[in-house]
């Protein structure tokens, strides 16, 4: 015990730094938080659009007059003002309707429109209004005559398509708590860098080594005494980690993505001590911990994508990040996020992922232990 | 007394450097014995072969009558070690560390308790108990180095050079308390290079130098190795070189050195010395101004088995 409380007394205080990695965690979570709300209002806007109608007044150019005031606010502006107009917005677009409009239609050619256009998404949504128009048109001017055709031609432009989204998933709430997840490998791996870097660093300390040596304590039982405290602590925080985002996701974490999400952190956790380890095996500097807890956990995380979400990345930035274990670790995370049906086929890459990860935590073990032992020589 | 500690032969080799070489002593029940030699004599090099903390090439070693390795934790319970450099974690306090150190021996947590405010009393850190060590200073901080390696009580105590870059009053402290230790029944190898606490506290003396043993034997065996039985230290200035031979010529004088108007004679037996050398210089009318004599010292002999100082 006494060695198991020595390190948890070095820990204390060393707590000064873990709570500020948990601290960034939850700020960082928080904010997405706000930022992110369940109601996405949608306001259709209406160009400003000028007609310039040499057809003569038939039904059909009349209905397609009719169905553009609609959508837009038809302006009136004198010709020789259009392009001042355009140029200071004051306008988006100005269609000219050509006199052959109708007969071309009805001859089923597509009429020739001239037009003057701003060109911002207001002109490109004037266009996509008129090529609508012109193409249901041209489809119906073969099935129906004068009113008819009109009548059905601006039924059809004006009907909408309802789109119902067939998923029951929470898709905000699991956005919130992929991002929550993913910035968690950052407090993990600095968390697990540090503390155990500095617990090793300060046992391993020449001198305070030389006599735990020379004592009469089991040096066997000694190292596992190690072992088993860091592994302790770090499940401890894991623990804490997980209790938080219960409090912060109540709704997802018990569901089986928020499961799969404590899962894969947990197998994430192993990977990140055995990360810590290995990195405590090779430095014994207390002041260099420092440094490399940023350059390992923060350079992961911005090459993995935890702080910048991964489609933001480049290519080969993504393809780099492959040969490092945060990668696997959200890419699970990201995948966790849309799953919906768990069956074989959904979770395998998952199972492939986590399969990855433990490759890498076993990898890390051995190389700590080849080190140790080129050091004991 | 019998022996505990027992070392046959011991050589230790580092590639084409012999630091140790082929050394053979003992260490008797109850005593202090100090290992005395300059810097790099091998004193740290024996010691860390003894503890097994350094593979050896050659040699026995045995402690309390057993052979000494990594894994003799029955024998390491009955060790204690204070190394040159102070060993102790800067995130405990001076209790703290203690109940560590001692921990690592003594598992019953209520004599361990008690051990602990025993090794706090031998060393004088009662006021300090609380403090952790970077707010202690260098003195206090080597005691709380030796409170950690002798906490659990052992039987036999290494000390190397516990009280390098000491103040006196902390030199004197640590002295007298492993006197105490002594007294208690342990049984203490010294290593320093400080020839002055070697005679104040040493049973025994070996002399190492290039991990060879020079000489060794109690204190009054090894001066007699000097040669010389007495040393008159004169101020005097501006000398002439007709009375230093004139000095020279006295019956026990073995030697004269005059150098910064200090005449330094070297007598190989000595009864009246000083009174024959005060009669002289009034005979002569030389004026002087300190005049004192001392017995031969470890250095004495150090100079005469290698032709150089200790602290050479």
């Amino acid at each position: 015990m006494t060695v198991f409380k020595t390190i948890l007394k070095i820990i204390n205080k060393l707590k000064g730094m873990i709570i500020l990695y948990t601290v960034m965690l939850v700020s960082i979570t928080l904010l997405n938080q706000t930022s992110n709300t369940n109601v996405t209002n949608f306001e259709e806007s209406k160009p400003d659009i000028l007609i310039v109608n040499k057809d003569t007044n038939d039904k059909l150019t009349n209905g397609f007059i009719k169905y553009l005031k609609k959508h837009s606010n038809v302006k009136k502006i004198k010709e020789d003002k259009i392009d001042d107009a355009i140029f200071y917005r004051d306008i988006n677009y100005v269609v000219y309707i050509p006199d052959s409009f109708s007969s071309d239609i009805l001859n089923g050619k597509k009429p020739i429109i001239d037009y003057k256009a701003s060109g911002d998404y207001y002109s490109s949504y004037t266009q996509m209004l008129i090529e609508k128009y012109i193409k249901i048109a041209l489809i119906y001017k073969d099935y129906y005559k004068d009113d008819e055709l009109v009548n059905k031609i601006n039924k059809t432009v004006e009907s909408n398509i309802k789109v119902e989204m067939t998923t029951k998933l929470d898709t905000n709430a699991l956005n919130i708590t992929t991002v929550f997840f993913n910035f968690l490998n950052y407090a993990f791996l600095a968390g697990c860098v540090y503390s155990i870097s500095m617990v090793l660093s300060i046992l391993k300390e020449k001198n305070v080594y030389k006599r735990t040596i020379i004592s009469s304590y089991n040096f066997k039982k000694y190292n596992s005494i190690v072992l088993l405290t860091n592994f302790f602590v770090i499940f401890a925080m894991y623990i804490i980690y997980m209790i938080l985002s219960i409090i912060l996701f109540k709704k997802i974490m018990f569901t089986t993505n928020g499961i799969m999400f404590m899962i894969n952190s947990f197998i994430f956790m192993l990977c990140a001590l055995s990360i810590g380890f290995l990195i405590g095996n090779i430095t014994q500097n207390k002041n260099a911990i420092g440094g490399i807890v940023n350059v390992v956990a923060l350079g992961t995380s911005f090459l993995c994508g935890c702080f910048v979400p991964i489609e933001y990345l480049p290519d080969y930035v993504i393809n780099i990040s492959k040969i490092l274990p945060t990668h696997y670790f959200v890419m699970n995370n990201e995948l966790i996020k849309t799953l919906e049906v768990f069956d074989y086929k959904n979770i395998k890459p998952l199972i492939q992922n986590s399969l990855v990860l433990i490759g890498f935590t076993i990898g890390f073990i051995i190389l700590t232990k080849l080190l140790s032992k080129k050091k004991n020589i | 007394m019998k022996n505990i500690v027992e070392v046959k032969n011991l050589t230790k080799e580092y590639k084409e450097l012999k630091a140790i070489d082929n050394l053979s002593f003992e260490i008797k029940e109850g005593e202090i014995l100090g290992l005395l030699g300059p810097n790099g004599s091998g004193k740290s090099t024996t010691i860390n072969s003894i503890l097994s903390l350094l593979t050896i090439n050659n040699g026995t070693i045995k402690i309390f009558g057993k052979a000494m390795k990594p894994s003799a934790y029955d024998i390491k319970k009955k060790i204690g070690v204070v190394f040159q450099d102070v060993a102790v974690f800067d995130e405990l306090t001076v209790e703290e560390n203690i109940d560590y150190f001692c921990g690592l021996y003594i598992e019953d947590k209520k004599i361990r308790k008690e051990y602990v405010q025993d090794a706090i009393k031998l060393v004088g850190l009662e006021n300090f108990k609380k403090f952790y060590p970077k707010q202690l200073s260098g003195g206090l901080l080597r005691r709380l180095n030796i409170a950690c390696g002798i906490a659990h009580k052992p039987k036999l105590i290494f000390l190397d050079e516990p009280t390098v870059a000491v103040d006196p009053q902390s030199r004197n402290n640590i002295l007298e308390g492993i006197k105490k230790l002594r007294d208690n029944g342990a049984t203490i190898c010294y290593t320093t290079h400080y020839m002055e606490e070697v005679e104040i506290i040493c049973d025994r003396v070996i002399i190492l130098d290039k991990g060879k043993i020079l000489a060794s034997g109690t204190l009054d065996e090894l001066k007699k190795l000097a040669n010389i039985e007495e040393k008159v230290t004169i101020e005097i200035k501006d000398l002439n070189e007709k009375y230093v031979n004139e000095i020279l010529s006295f019956k026990n004088v073995d030697s004269v050195v005059y150098n910064n108007n200090d005449l330094i004679i070297s007598y190989k037996k000595g009864k009246d010395n000083l009174t024959e050398i005060i009669e002289y210089l009034k005979s002569k009318k030389l004026k002087y101004d300190n005049i004192f004599s001392q017995r031969p010292t470890l250095n004495d002999v150090f100079l005469e088995l290698t032709g150089k100082e200790l602290r050479d």
